[in-house]
């Protein structure tokens, strides 16, 4: 049996915070593939009475599909042979029905159904270097069920920094442009914004943004301003993702603050922001400073955040920022990978382990909670763990019930390290508890608006028909991990809370427009330093159309 | 010169920007002419290249026992045999497939639940072991040619079975980082045993194989403000080995992944990783290790995107479970498979795994097929990735290239896998 | 409850066993039907239970004792972290296999990784006692983390190969590199042994612990000790020095 291409999911209590609607009971319509206001009589019925009823989840900022995730799964077999992953039992025809395994970093199959089988139906992978672009949509090919795109790392490139150098913005603009289409991507991603250039450089203390790279004028303000603009004159659904300098140390909410405000005024994304929210006691300890975060966020429309938080257990620390790895390698002392990509940019990678009794896991713990507890905009202050960085993106259920069950998070609270929460916001007490709608806005509404997907993260009339049903648990943890009907692209994927169907995810990519005389230049900086020629660069053969910029 | 678009054929039918597979280097900047749908000249390639496209000619056979016939025949005989035994199975994932054709040969090996391994598992096995205990700190290959002030030579000459390395990535002084002139890069070049660096390098060491670890470690404890003394020997060499690999601004130590040395001692190429690593503290460093062509490092991609192992997979239970040590004779020695799959070149097969499947009844889906030197129960040639079939393709160090088809040749691997797949689907394996 | 339980092989084994999935800290607690019912895996493929193998006696109880020779048995007592477990002929590899805790006894020889970690994991066995009666294969007591591993036979290659603490004690031969990459952790050599190169010589002397490790070795376990191993002198290398430098190989002089 096929699935059928009408489906109607009759009486669950709907939150489409998108559409105005929080809690109200009544029936989403759904034919090929999208919603509509109607289906015709005797159309297949998902019953949802008293169950709960959401868009897909869709995941803002991730770690799934690419070069760097292969590195990181080839590094951690132990996590792998702990956390086999047998077959789902699809029903016949549904899809690749295949074994995998787990752990922090899953194989591509295992990521795909897991995804799905917590409610989520899109990922974007945060970091792919524009050289190992093929290798993201293979692994994507791989991915089942969940639609896919990815941010292509620009803030460390070469050519790049070269007309940032030499005040070529409108070829910077048409550099970024070429590199999104060519390489399928979705929008521009800058990670330490030429620290990684100066760490292959061999170039240790570039802390400050307006520091410049070596002998050139190349400062992180001026990368920032640069792609920042880039993104925005060319009407990217989603701006600028940025990874700020200074990842992870004491005292680098200055920094942060300080690039913020270098963008006053333009519309930007800043991810992460747990990682980079510290304060710096007198001592050089550490300290939270969520709440001069937060302020500025709140105050500030133009900008957005996803908060990375981080949660206590197994994690895999991997990320571009390769010299944040290795001074995590050097003070853990844990297995580490670096590589170096070329002209591009940098990858590391170096397990990690949040452990509720240690001090620092503890407080970066309470700033994440602080960022969402203290964040009077759900649309702007998103959920991610950074996956797999502050945790796995199988924490999220428990992630929710945090935020949405004081009495739970309180006696988390207790029994944690407690040495540098004293005085903290969480630790003095912060009664607030998200309400469904809110954990609609910031696991599903609140991404796809940010991320400029139009057909995602809401039940209205022409959207994807991406719906997740839930049954209601006073165990909020429970609810969210075990959704008892999921709905990808208008076919059941879970029913009765088993994974039945895995068709593929379609691919979210742009091709924007740009100045065909700037390759020129562009090539000639591939023929003098690539190893990969100019017309061997660009990804052909991509499925799925670009989508519409505008 | 101007070079013809990437994949048009002009009128003297040249084809610009081929991959070529012929060891791990996959130059991309083969210009080949085909004539009458043969490749006459192949541009820029080095001796192994030439080999690796030859005339572009191989062999389009489909057979049965021996008896030529249909695809369709040789596919039913095929999943009859895979699908209908009793007992393991084992899927070996051979060179000369895209990746498209991998990921279907590890499906079909995970429907079956058989064991799965690749051309790494006996080339390479104690550097991916040791970079499993400890990462590795390592580069693409344009980092080492555009920064690499210190370039290393660690028991290879890549000049033999890489020629175009030297040249392409750690030659003459091209990069972006580095100054013009050939005094700005320092080559050194460390010969172990028999196991010779380049002739011409500005410093030349020479250990014996019993010191090579403890020199790799007496470095390396240098790094750390100790000295070992007495052990590692060739001490005065060591000394102002140290002292110009902390000096360099990039060091790039180069050694062979896939060479005899690796099965003699695992113990070196940890070291050598470890080495590498520390240099980070003091200055930068890569590790550049040298694999072999074919596409087997995109094999071993498939492998861990799809089952999170690189290597020696083991389905049985249902799931990928990984089996490094039980590769070779330990593999085959107690039981034996009921019959075994190999997809792709059949010349890429081990000794070992050629001697365990001896006896076997043994499907081969790839170039060459029907040439085995082995004897074969069903053998169906294909077309070689990177001549006949395009897709993704990986250089040595982990860089996905697009392979092109630049001549017509026998059906795809990766057609007649998928076939092979939805036959054995049918059958409900 | 009686003081032991006896798990007897029905026949000899033909074909290799993984064992590791036994949950073997359980077993003291579980009664003759518990025990048959764990799960193993022959040759990888073929599901079967300790019950199909061995004859079951004596259970619950808080020492098991496997009689039958299990050298194609490999994972015996993996996760163990508490009770006894007696072999009384050889095994296969992987003994002890992320073990915590407890005491595993093998009255004949040990194949390779006893004690030792799992591909790509930091630590081997992080607690409890391996005593091998025979000999060890290779990389036994790989990445010891705590603990101690006591072999009065030879020992393989790679012994005690990136030790993070615990002792490694052999009282026949050892093969090469012993300790190699360790960062802490005690190698105690009574047989013929060279030291690998990043280790160096320290000094000569009678090391205090080790007096008390020995007498506690032969009062509890039976290890037959020389009075000149209590007694006499050893030369302490210390390394890896490429690593942390603060382990430590200490070669017996006879």
């Amino acid at each position: 049996m096929s699935a059928p291409t009408r489906l109607r999911i009759v009486g669950g209590v709907v939150h489409d915070p998108a559409n105005g609607v929080d809690g109200a009971v009544r029936d989403i319509c759904i034919e090929d593939g999208r919603i509509v206001a109607e289906v015709p009589p005797g159309t297949p019925t998902v019953n949802a009475h008293g169950m709960v009823v959401m868009p897909g989840g869709v995941d803002i900022h991730s770690h799934v599909a690419s070069s760097a995730c292969n590195h990181g799964r080839r590094l951690l077999p132990e996590e792998h042979m702990a956390d086999p992953a047998p077959a789902p039992a699809l029903l016949p025809g549904a899809g690749p029905s295949r074994s995998g395994t787990g752990g922090t970093l899953p194989s591509t199959f295992t990521t795909g159904y897991r995804y799905a089988g917590l409610g989520y139906t899109t990922v974007f992978d945060a970091a792919v270097a524009p050289i190992t672009a093929r290798q993201t949509h293979a692994e994507f090919d791989d991915t089942p069920i969940v639609d896919g795109g990815f941010f292509v790392l620009l803030g460390n490139d070469e050519y790049l920094l070269r007309q940032v150098d030499a005040g070529e913005r409108d070829r910077a603009r048409d550099y970024a442009a070429w590199v999104i289409g060519a390489t399928g991507g979705y929008a521009i991603k800058v990670v330490n914004p030429g620290g990684i250039q100066a760490w292959k450089s061999g170039q240790r203390d570039l802390t400050g943004i307006d520091q410049t790279l070596g002998s050139s004028r190349v400062t992180p303000r001026a990368i920032l301003e640069t792609l920042t603009d880039a993104a925005n004159a060319l009407g990217l659904p989603h701006p600028i993702h940025i990874h700020c300098n200074n990842l992870g140390v004491p005292g680098n909410v200055e920094t942060t603050l300080e690039t913020m405000e270098a963008l006053d005024g333009r519309r930007a994304h800043f991810t992460h922001m747990q990682f980079h929210s510290y304060g710096k006691t007198a001592e050089g300890g550490w300290s939270s400073a969520a709440d001069q975060i937060i302020e500025y966020v709140n105050g500030n429309p133009l900008v957005s955040v996803d908060v990375g938080q981080v949660m206590f257990g197994p994690a895999t620390t991997i990320s571009a920022d390769g010299p944040v790895e290795y001074l995590l390698h050097a003070s853990s002392g844990r297995k580490w990978v670096n590589i170096d990509v070329e002209l591009e940019t940098g990858c590391g990678i170096v397990p990690h382990t949040y452990a509720e009794r240690a001090a620092v896991s503890a407080l970066q713990w309470a700033v994440g909670l602080e960022l969402f507890l203290l964040s009077e905009d759900p649309w702007r202050v998103v959920l991610s763990t950074d996956h797999p960085n502050g945790g796995s993106f199988l924490s999220y259920p428990a992630l929710i019930q945090l935020l949405m069950d004081r009495g739970y998070r309180d006696a988390q609270l207790k029994r944690v390290n407690a040495r540098l929460l004293a005085g903290t916001a969480l630790a003095d007490g912060l009664s607030r508890e998200y309400t469904l709608n809110e954990i609609a806005i910031v696991t599903r509404a609140g991404p796809a608006r940010l991320l400029g997907l139009r057909h995602k993260g809401h039940l209205g009339v022409g959207a994807d028909a991406d719906v997740t049903v839930y049954a209601r648990d006073p165990e909020i943890a429970r609810m969210f991990a075990t959704p008892r009907y999921v709905v990808k692209g208008g076919q059941l994927v879970v029913e009765e809370g088993q994974l039945r169907r895995a068709p593929g995810g379609r691919r979210l990519r742009l091709s924007p427009g740009y100045d065909a005389a700037a390759l020129r230049d562009v090539r000639r900086h591939f023929e003098a330093y690539g190893t990969v020629a100019f017309d061997n660069f660009a990804v052909r053969g991509l499925r799925d159309a670009p989508l519409e910029i505008g | 010169m101007s070079t013809p678009a990437r994949g048009s054929r002009s009128r003297s039918d040249q084809v610009a920007h081929v991959i070529c597979l012929g060891c791990g280097c996959a130059c991309d900047d083969i210009l080949l002419t085909v004539r009458d749908e043969l490749i006459v000249q192949a541009e820029h390639a080095c001796p192994l290249g030439a080999a690796w496209f030859g005339d572009g000619r191989v062999p389009g056979a489909v057979r049965v026992h021996g008896r030529d016939c249909e695809v369709d025949e040789a596919l039913e005989a095929a999943a009859a045999l895979l699908g209908g035994a009793r007992g393991r199975l084992f899927v070996f994932l051979g060179d000369e497939l895209t990746c498209a054709a991998q990921r279907l040969a590890l499906g079909i090996a995970d429907r079956l639940g058989a064991v799965a391994d690749g051309v790494v598992s006996e080339t390479a096995p104690a550097g991916i072991l040791a970079g499993q205990r400890r990462g590795r700190a390592a580069a693409t290959l344009g980092e080492i040619r555009n920064r690499a002030d210190l370039v290393i030579y660690w028991a290879i000459d890549p000049d033999q079975r890489y020629p175009r390395y030297r040249s392409r990535y750690a030659g003459y002084p091209s990069g972006l980082h580095l100054r013009r002139g050939p005094r700005c890069r320092t080559v050194i070049s460390v010969s172990v045993g028999a196991d010779a660096g380049p002739a011409e390098a500005d410093l030349r060491l020479a250990l014996r194989p019993e010191q090579e670890v403890g020199a790799l470690v007496e470095l390396r404890a240098r790094l750390a403000g100790r000295t070992v003394g007495e052990a590692g020997g060739a001490t005065a060499e060591l000394t102002d080995l140290a002292g110009r690999l902390t000096r360099a601004k990039y060091v790039a130590i180069v050694h062979d992944g896939e060479s005899s040395l690796e099965r003699r001692s695992p113990d070196r190429t940890e070291a050598l990783i470890a080495l590498a690593q520390a240099l980070n503290a003091p200055t930068r460093a890569a590790l550049s290790t040298l694999r072999g062509g074919g596409n087997r490092s995109g094999a071993e991609a498939v492998m861990t995107w799809q089952t999170g192992f690189p290597f020696a997979v083991d389905f049985a239970r249902g799931f990928p479970r990984y089996q490094p040590d039980r590769r070779g004779d330990e593999l085959f020695g107690h039981r034996p498979f009921a019959a075994a799959l190999v997809a792709g070149s059949p010349a890429s097969l081990p000794e070992q795994v050629r001697r365990g499947l001896s006896g076997l009844p043994v499907v081969v889906v790839g170039p060459r097929a029907s040439e085995a030197p082995f004897p074969v129960r069903v053998a169906i040639d294909t077309g070689t990735a990177g001549i006949h079939e395009a897709g993704l393709g990986y250089r040595m160090d982990d860089v996905p290239l697009p392979l092109q088809a630049v001549v017509p040749g026998p059906r795809s691997a990766t057609e007649t896998l998928e076939r092979l797949w939805l036959r054995l689907e049918e059958r409900g394996r | 409850m009686t003081a032991e339980a006896t798990l007897t092989l029905r026949a000899p084994l033909q074909r290799r066993v993984d064992a590791s999935t036994v949950a073997w800290s359980a077993l003291r607690g579980l009664d003759a039907a518990g025990i048959r019912s764990q799960e193993v895996w022959v040759e990888d493929t073929d599901r079967s239970t300790l019950g199909d193998l061995f004859e079951v006696s004596g259970a619950p109880a808080p020492r098991i004792r496997l009689v039958g020779d299990l050298a194609l048995m490999d994972g015996i007592g993996a996760g163990l972290a508490g009770g006894e477990l007696v072999v009384e002929c050889d095994v296969g590899r992987h003994l002890g296999r992320r073990m915590s805790g407890g005491v595993i006894e093998v009255k004949g020889n040990a194949g390779p990784l006893a004690g030792g970690a799992d591909p790509g994991a930091k630590r081997g066995m992080t607690g409890g006692e391996i005593i091998i009666r025979g000999s060890a294969g290779p990389m036994a007591g790989a990445g010891t983390r705590r603990g101690l591993i006591v072999i009065q036979g030879d020992a393989g290659e790679d012994a005690g190969r990136g030790m993070i603490a615990g002792s490694v004690l052999v009282f026949g031969s050892l093969g090469e590199n012993p300790g190699l990459f360790s960062r802490r952790g005690s190698i105690v050599a009574f047989g013929p042994h060279t030291p690998p190169a990043p280790y160096r010589y320290a000094c000569t002397y009678r090391p205090p612990h080790l007096w008390v490790t020995l007498r506690y070795l032969r009062a509890r376990h039976e290890v037959p000790i020389a009075p000149g191993q209590l007694a006499g002198a050893y030369r302490r290398y210390s390394g890896d020095l490429a690593e942390l430098g603060a382990g430590e190989i200490l070669s017996w002089i006879p």
